[in-house]
């Protein structure tokens, strides 16, 4: 199986709202997926459609290979699931909570479960209501990792936690596939969250899916340009290219962003627009491209969405 | 441990207070049920009475609240509960909540109620027979409050769901009474008459009802969405609806025990004179205008066996009057006891008097009435009057039996049993004139016992004096007036099921016919005896009426007529 995750032409609409329109996913087996995207973009929604907690409006998902609409008790043996919503059985313990699922599970691993219960320095025996939302995410994550699943899916794990839990949390998912092979979808407005833990990046917005590509692939991909033209020549915008992404003219300095720099006619087209000019190019983070990303994306929906 | 005990140990240690506190309230009712009788004569019997009442109040509130707590533990509503990912088989789960609310609110009242049986000394057959019946009754309202559970994310939206559907039905009901009551046309009554309660029909919607309910339930389980769900438990309840009137098999339909000597036509003949005949202006209790009036006259009833009475009601009547026209009665159902040929009477007086062998029965009773022949349309009558003609009508006689059920000293501690009947006397009490007594009773009866309900009477007699005089029993200490229709109780207003309850007997009755006064002296207490007399209808037989001679003619006294009592 190429892919653990697969949609076409997913959508879901609420009322009026598409949350989740003609997403066409594919998410292959043993990567770390982070779907990434603004507020309100769709990521819980399209991870609330994989999971089977909402029904799609149209298309379909492949979970694991089981249509989602399908997925049963089998299916959720193989995965686990962690989100910032979920309503945990807020009563238990965290050891409770632990015992309580694992019937459930016929390759819980005790072992594991006492490892990461240590690394996670998961020791309080107080219900999870009375503990800290950073306390209560390890025992969601803990009661979901422990069974060695085939797929993970976080919506949103890290929200709300401080840097010191966010970095236990990340440390535990990082050490997992060493354990055992598995796929990560991980859900998350902030690219910083799941930069560390991602090999793979997807982009949604407004219900819509962006771009999907190797994290590394993006890095390779994505430059910022810095063109200095020499004295006595007329400073200009970069000329008409849906590769470009235009940052700002300042003085004889003119930035943007080359979507396709890994292309070899990269360089010459650039230097072609701007003969004789100082041009540098410099690397994004993640960060930075998704925000160029989102902006350009935000650009390009505006008139849409005055039209409507 | 399987995956179902592990989910019930889950739910039962997450709502351990709440079950203890229901177990707890269960085994309190029940002891309080079983001591109220027995401390009838004792001071605090007022205080177990009010305690009792509020353990009801309390077991009812608990019910309610613990049942969608234990079916919410595992929302069924929204998308963020947390089974809902987790590896947990729907049908599993709602057979977990099904079985823990079976044992809990089902079986233990139940069983609690089986318990004070056999403390009641009520035979095993028929503690079971009434056992099924109060479990149910509990499915029913379980499954009932399960379902809205299942419908809702939580207990908060549960109420506001339940209190809305109340407050809608009660809008509705008044709504509709009202609407009625404004447009109500002056029309005359038609009812069946039937010989006794049948109770098929009731059981069968209360099954298919619960079947309704699970049947939501299971869907809900299986898909989580209340557009799937709630048109299968209204398709289900909807036939259920029409199913239960329609049910071809009377399968709990009370045997009747009618005796074959009615079989002859010559038995059971009514007759009425023509000169006794009279039409009153009917006058219906919701009307605004009445054009119909009604005929009555003084029915007589010849060829009735000893121990038996019997009650009249119209079914059907014609009159050919003279000028050729022929009126049908167009209203029917009414209910009356003509009283035995040569004779004034109420008709059981005489059967009761011959039944108790005594020749002078006191009862608060009036003597026998007239009884209802006819309906007419006014204006038909202020044409036709005052022609005569010969009417005909057919008659449902129905018939009771009587018997003597236990015949008891005056002391503390005189006891009968019959079946499932326990009669307890527990105090004697003297006045000047009259005598009280102050006695337990218990009965277990059941829809599944397919015999009529028979009705229980009370009589001081004193064989020397050849007298008897009628008593008058209530209970003491009723409880709460509700408790009868909702789950989970026996109290007297219930119609079936175990009931215990203190019966303070007056005699005489201190109401009634003043006429006949009795007073108790020392020398008629001391050779009495206490009577119970049982009752039971026991189906009925046509009969025809003829009048020859009948005159359409008015009241001689203007007194309007109003619906006769029954």
């Amino acid at each position: 199986m190429s892919n653990v995750i697969e949609t076409v032409d997913l959508a879901r609409r609420f009322r009026r709202q598409e949350a989740v329109d003609a997403l066409n996913l594919q998410v292959p087996a043993g990567s770390i997926f982070a779907l990434v995207g603004p507020n309100g973009a769709g990521k819980t929604t399209t991870i609330k459609l994989l999971m089977d907690l909402v029904r799609p409006t149209r298309g379909r998902a492949f979970v694991l290979g089981t249509d989602s609409r399908r997925l049963g008790p089998r299916d959720f043996q193989r995965i686990g699931y962690v989100s910032e919503n979920q309503q945990l059985p807020d009563w238990m313990t965290p050891d409770q909570l632990l015992a309580y699922v694992r019937p459930f599970y016929p390759t819980w691993d005790d072992a594991l479960s006492r490892k990461l219960q240590v690394d996670l320095g998961l020791t309080a025996q107080a219900p999870l209501r009375a503990l800290s939302r950073g306390t209560r995410m390890k025992a969601a994550l803990l009661a979901s990792l422990v069974y060695r699943p085939e797929l993970v899916v976080l919506d949103e794990p890290f929200t709300g936690l401080d840097p010191l839990v966010r970095d236990e949390l990340i440390r535990a998912l990082l050490e997992l596939p060493g354990v055992q092979p598995c796929t990560m979808f991980v859900s998350s407005h902030d690219i910083e969250e799941v930069e560390r833990l991602a090999d793979w990046i997807g982009f949604i917005d407004r219900g819509r899916l962006l771009f999907a590509e190797r994290a590394s692939s993006l890095l390779g991909r994505f430059r910022l340009i810095e063109v200095v033209v020499p004295d006595g020549v007329i400073r200009t915008a970069p000329p008409a290219d849906q590769r470009w992404l235009m940052q700002g003219m300042a003085g004889r300095t003119v930035r943007f962003v080359d979507m396709d720099h890994a292309a070899p006619d990269a360089m010459s087209r650039i230097v072609s627009a701007y003969p004789g000019a100082h041009i540098s190019a410099l690397p994004l983070s993640l960060r930075e491209i998704v925000v160029a990303l989102a902006r350009r994306s935000a650009l390009v929906a505006a008139p849409t969405v005055e039209a409507s | 441990m399987s995956v179902l005990t592990h989910l019930i140990a889950a739910d039962v240690r997450r709502h351990r207070l709440l079950l203890a506190a229901w177990l707890t309230i269960v085994v309190a009712t029940t002891i309080v049920d079983w001591a109220r009788p027995i401390l009838a004569a004792d001071s605090a019997v007022g205080t177990i009475g009010i305690l009792g009442s509020l353990l009801w109040l309390t077991q009812l509130l608990l019910m309610v609240v613990l049942v969608p707590l234990v079916v919410q533990t595992h929302p069924l509503i929204g998308s963020d509960a947390f089974w809902m990912t987790r590896p947990i088989p729907p049908g599993t789960l709602l057979e977990s909540k099904a079985v823990l609310l079976a044992i809990v609110i089902v079986a233990a009242p139940t069983l609690a109620e089986a318990l004070l049986m056999a403390a009641y000394f009520v035979p095993p057959a028929q503690i079971a027979a009434v056992a099924a019946q109060t479990a149910l009754y509990q499915a029913f309202w379980t499954v009932l409050l399960m379902t809205a559970a299942a419908l809702t994310p939580n207990l908060t939206r549960f109420a506001l769901v339940g209190g809305g559907a109340l407050a809608a039905l009660a809008l509705l009901f008044a709504g509709m009474l009202t609407i009625s009551m404004m447009t109500m046309e002056d029309s005359p009554p038609m009812s069946g008459g039937g010989d006794t309660g049948e109770p098929t029909s009731g059981f069968v919607l209360t099954v298919f009802a619960i079947i309704a309910g699970l049947a939501l339930l299971v869907v809900q389980y299986r898909t989580r969405s209340r557009i799937r769900s709630v048109p299968a438990g209204a398709a289900g309840l909807f036939l259920a609806f029409f199913a239960a009137p329609a049910w071809p098999w009377p399968i709990l339909a009370p045997r009747l025990d009618v005796p074959v000597w009615v079989a002859a036509e010559s038995t059971l003949r009514l007759s009425a004179s023509a000169e006794t005949v009279e039409v009153n202006e009917w006058t219906s209790p919701f009307s605004r205008r009445s054009t119909w009036s009604l005929a009555r006259a003084r029915v007589r009833l010849a060829g009735i066996e000893p121990k038996w009475s019997a009650d009249v009601v119209l079914r059907e009547a014609a009159l050919h009057l003279d000028g050729g026209t022929t009126l049908a009665s167009v209203g029917s159902g009414f209910q009356s006891a003509p009283p035995i040929e040569g004779s004034e009477e109420r008709p059981t007086r005489g059967v009761l008097r011959q039944l108790l062998g005594v020749g002078r029965l006191v009862e608060p009773f009036p003597p026998g009435e007239s009884a209802v022949v006819f309906f007419l349309r006014d204006a038909d009558f202020r044409r036709l009057v005052p022609l005569t003609g010969t009417y005909r009508g057919r008659f449902q006689v129905r018939l009771t039996r009587h018997d003597l059920e236990a015949t008891l000293p005056l002391q503390h501690g005189a006891t009968h049993q019959n079946g499932a009947y326990r009669f307890v006397v527990e105090g004697v009490e003297r006045t000047s004139a009259s005598v009280s007594i102050l006695a337990r009773e218990s009965d277990a009866t059941s829809i599944f016992d397919r015999r009529p309900a028979p009705e229980l009477s009370f009589y001081l007699r004193n064989r020397r004096a050849s007298e008897a005089v009628a008593g008058f029993g209530r209970d003491p200490d009723q409880g709460f007036f509700l408790s009868g229709f909702l789950p989970f109780s026996y109290g007297g207003s219930r119609t079936s099921g175990f009931r215990a309850r203190n019966l303070l007997i007056r005699f005489p009755p201190g109401y009634g016919d003043e006429k006949e006064s009795f007073s108790i002296d020392d020398e008629w207490f001391e050779g009495a005896e206490l009577v119970v007399v049982r009752a039971i209808r026991e189906g009925s037989v046509e009969r025809t009426l003829e009048i020859a001679g009948f005159p359409l003619r008015a009241a001689s006294k203007s007194t309007p007529a109003s619906a006769p009592g029954k």
